[in-house]
C-alpha cells in the first residue's frame, strides 16, 4: 500500500465532512437491505424451527394463519374455542398424543397458557428455579415474565381482567408462582402456564365458593329443596386457590364441553398423522393443520413483498453508484492540479489512480462497516424483531 | 549540466514552436528565464525536467539524455535529482507542512535518508517554519507556503532546482526574500538552479540570464546580462 494509501488516510482524515456525508449515503444504501436480509433469515429460522417442532394443530375452522399464528405464538387471545372433548377424541384415536390449549386470558400483559405438563415436556422447557406448577391456581412462569415482573417463586401473580365495567365477569385469580422456565428465546419466556382447570377458573367456568350448604346467612338463599340451593350473586367466591378451599373448585357443565384454544397433536407416525388429517378434512367444523405447510406459506408472502423491496434498493444501489461515480468525477476535475503536480514532482499515474482506488476503498469499507454494525445493533437490540412473540 | 541542442517542441494543435538551437548550463550555475508571457519560459523547464520530450534535437540533463530515456525513467530521474518549485505553490491541503515537505519520498521513487527527520527539521528551521511544521496550508501566509514548496524540493537533495515563477504571486518583500532563499540554499548545497521570472528586480541575484524572446532571433540561448 504504502504512499498513495497513506495519502488516502490523510485526504479522508482531512475532509471529514464530506467523507462523512459520503459514508452516511452509503451506509443508508447498504444497511437497509443487510438488515432486512439478516431480519428475514431469522425470522425464517425462528418461524419455521417452531413449525417444524409442531406436527399438527387443531381448531375451529377458520383463517390458517390465525390458528397456526396464535397456537404456536400465543397471540392475542382470540382464537374461537373448541371443546375438550375433541383432545379426548384425538387420544383416544391412539394415533397420536393430544395436548390443550387454553389461550384467553393474560397476566400482566403476558398470555397464560392453559395446557397439562405434557406441554412442558414437549416444548422441552425446564424449571430453572422452583419446580413445576403442580396443583389448581399455581404458575410456572417464562425467564422474561419472571425478569420484567421481578418475581420469583413464592411471590403472586394475577390474572388481568378482561373487562374492567363487566361486573357479571370473574373476578383476577391471584396465582401462586412456583417455579421459573430456563430462558430458551421462544415465545414460551414469554408466557405463564397454568394448567388448563386454573385457566378454565380464570375464565369463571370453574369456581369456587362458601359451601351453601352451611351457609347461615338466609339472605343470599333465593331457593333451597332438599337436592338443590340456589343463591344470589352476593355469595362469596373465592379468587385464590389455596389448601383450605381448593376442594371446593368445581364446574356446572359437562367435561366434554369445557372450552379449549387449540389443540397440540403429536401423532405416533406420518401414517397416523395422515389418516388424522383426512378425518379433519371431512370436518366442517374443525381444521386440523401442519404448521410447516402455513409457515411456508407465509414466508411465500414475505419472501415475495421481500422481491419488490430489494428491487427498489436495487435502484436505489445503482442510483447511489452514480452518485459515487459522478462525485469520483468531479473530484477529478477538481483535483486535476494536485494530479499533475504529483506527476512533475515525480509520481506516476498509477500512484494518482491508486490514490484514488484507496480514497474509495476507504469510504466503501467504512460504509459497510458502519452498515453491519448498525444491522448488528439492531438485530441484537431488538431480539423481539425476529420473533413474533 | 543541462545542454539543448537543436531542440523543437511544439503543442499538439497549437502553432507555437519553441526552437533552442544551443543552451548549456553548467553545474553550480544560478540561471533566470525571463521573456514575455507565451514565450515558452515554462515549457523550457518542463523540457529540463523530462516532463516533456523535444520533437526533434537533444536535451541532456546531467548526462541523461531524455529522449533516449522512456517516461518512467525520466519520471524516475526528476523525482530524485530534480527539485520543483511552482508559482501556485501546489501544496497538497489535506497535508500539513511536515507532509508537504516529505511527499517526494511518498509518491516517487526518491528514497527518504536515515536521518531524515533531523533534515526536515532542519531544513524548516533554516526556512523559518519548524515551529508550524504540522500546520495545514490554508493556514500559512503566501510566503510561507512558497517555503514550504522550497523545503519539498529539497528534501530530496536535488541536484537541480527548477523554479516556475515562484515569486509570480508575492509581494515585492516576499519576493525577494524567497528568491534570497533559494539562491542561500542552492550555494550551500551547489545545487544548479533554473528559474523562470517576469520580476527583474531579481535579477541581480543570479549569475545568468536567458531571454526565451531571443531564441528565434539567434541560435543558442545563453545571453549572459
Amino acid at each position: 500500500m504504502g504512499g498513495p494509501f497513506l495519502l488516502a488516510i490523510k485526504y479522508v482524515l482531512y475532509h471529514r465532512v464530506k467523507t462523512a456525508i459520503l459514508v452516511i449515503a452509503l451506509t443508508f444504501t447498504m444497511f437497509s437491505p443487510l438488515v432486512l436480509h439478516v431480519l428475514i433469515g431469522r425470522y425464517e429460522v425462528s418461524l419455521t424451527a417452531r413449525a417444524d417442532a409442531t406436527p399438527l394443530v387443531v381448531g375451529m375452522k377458520g383463517d390458517r394463519f390465525d390458528l397456526v399464528l396464535k397456537a404456536l405464538y400465543y397471540r392475542d387471545l382470540d382464537l374461537s374455542p373448541i371443546m375438550i372433548a375433541q383432545v379426548d377424541e384425538v387420544r383416544e384415536s391412539e394415533l397420536a398424543t393430544a395436548i390443550p390449549l387454553h389461550l384467553r386470558y393474560s397476566a400482566r400483559g403476558y398470555p397464560i397458557v392453559g395446557t397439562t405438563l405434557d406441554y412442558l415436556a414437549f416444548r422441552g422447557l425446564s424449571v430453572e428455579t422452583g419446580r413445576r406448577h403442580a396443583v389448581l391456581g399455581q404458575a410456572t412462569v417464562g425467564a422474561n415474565v419472571a425478569r420484567e415482573l421481578n418475581i420469583s417463586p413464592g411471590d403472586a401473580l394475577f390474572s388481568d381482567q378482561k373487562s374492567l365495567y363487566d361486573i357479571t365477569k370473574t373476578y383476577p385469580l391471584k396465582m401462586h408462582i412456583t417455579g421459573i422456565l430456563s430462558p430458551t428465546g421462544t415465545p414460551e419466556d414469554d408466557a405463564v402456564f397454568v394448567d388448563v382447570k386454573t385457566a378454565w377458573i380464570i375464565d369463571g367456568i370453574a369456581h369456587g365458593h362458601v359451601n351453601v350448604f352451611e351457609e347461615e346467612d338466609d339472605s343470599i338463599i333465593l331457593e333451597r329443596d332438599d337436592k338443590t340451593i340456589t343463591t344470589n350473586a352476593s355469595i362469596f367466591e373465592y379468587n385464590e386457590v389455596t389448601a383450605d378451599n381448593i376442594g371446593s373448585f368445581h364446574v356446572h357443565s359437562s367435561r366434554d364441553q369445557l372450552p379449549v384454544s387449540a389443540i397440540v397433536v403429536l401423532p405416533n407416525d406420518r401414517k397416523s398423522a395422515t389418516l388424522l388429517k383426512a378425518r379433519y378434512n371431512a370436518s366442517k367444523t374443525f381444521q386440523m393443520l401442519e404448521p410447516r405447510e402455513v409457515i411456508d406459506e407465509l414466508l411465500d408472502v414475505v419472501f415475495r413483498v421481500k422481491r419488490v423491496f430489494d428491487a427498489g434498493t436495487a435502484f436505489v444501489a445503482v442510483s447511489t453508484a452514480m452518485f459515487v461515480v459522478l462525485v469520483v468525477l468531479l473530484s477529478f476535475r477538481l483535483r486535476k492540479r494536485e494530479m499533475e503536480t504529483i506527476v512533475k514532482l515525480g509520481g506516476r499515474w498509477q500512484t494518482v489512480v491508486l490514490l484514488y482506488v484507496y480514497e474509495l476503498w476507504i469510504v466503501i469499507l467504512l460504509s459497510a462497516l458502519a452498515a453491519f454494525m448498525i444491522a448488528a445493533g439492531c438485530v441484537l437490540a431488538a431480539p423481539s424483531l425476529t420473533r413474533l412473540a | 549540466m543541462i545542454e539543448f541542442r537543436d531542440v523543437e517542441f511544439a503543442y499538439r494543435g497549437s502553432p507555437f514552436t519553441l526552437k533552442v538551437s544551443e543552451l548549456r548550463i553548467e553545474r553550480g550555475e544560478r540561471v533566470a528565464i525571463i521573456g514575455p508571457s507565451g514565450s515558452g519560459k515554462t515549457t523550457l523547464v518542463h523540457l529540463m525536467s523530462g516532463i516533456y520530450v523535444p520533437h526533434a534535437g537533444t536535451v541532456c540533463v546531467m548526462d541523461k539524455t531524455f529522449s533516449a530515456l522512456g517516461e518512467q525513467s525520466r519520471r524516475r530521474f526528476r523525482g530524485s535529482r530534480i527539485g520543483f518549485v511552482f508559482q501556485e505553490f501546489e501544496l497538497l491541503e489535506y497535508l500539513n507542512v511536515q507532509d508537504n515537505v516529505l511527499l517526494p519520498f511518498r509518491i516517487s521513487c526518491a528514497r527518504p535518508p536515515n536521518n531524515v527527520s533531523e533534515k526536515l527539521d532542519l531544513l524548516l528551521h533554516e526556512l523559518g517554519l519548524l515551529a508550524k511544521k504540522r500546520r495545514y496550508p490554508r493556514r500559512l501566509s503566501q510566503g510561507e507556503r512558497q517555503r514550504v514548496a522550497i523545503a519539498r524540493a529539497l528534501i530530496t537533495n536535488p541536484e537541480l532546482i527548477l523554479a516556475d515563477e515562484p515569486t509570480g504571486n508575492l509581494d515585492p518583500v516576499t519576493s525577494r526574500e524567497i528568491v534570497r532563499l533559494l539562491v542561500r540554499q542552492s550555494e550551500r548545497e551547489a545545487v544548479t538552479m533554473v528559474m523562470v521570472t517576469h520580476n527583474h528586480d531579481l535579477l541581480d541575484s543570479f549569475d545568468r540570464i536567458i531571454n526565451v524572446s531571443s531564441f528565434s532571433d539567434r541560435v543558442a540561448g545563453g545571453e549572459v546580462a
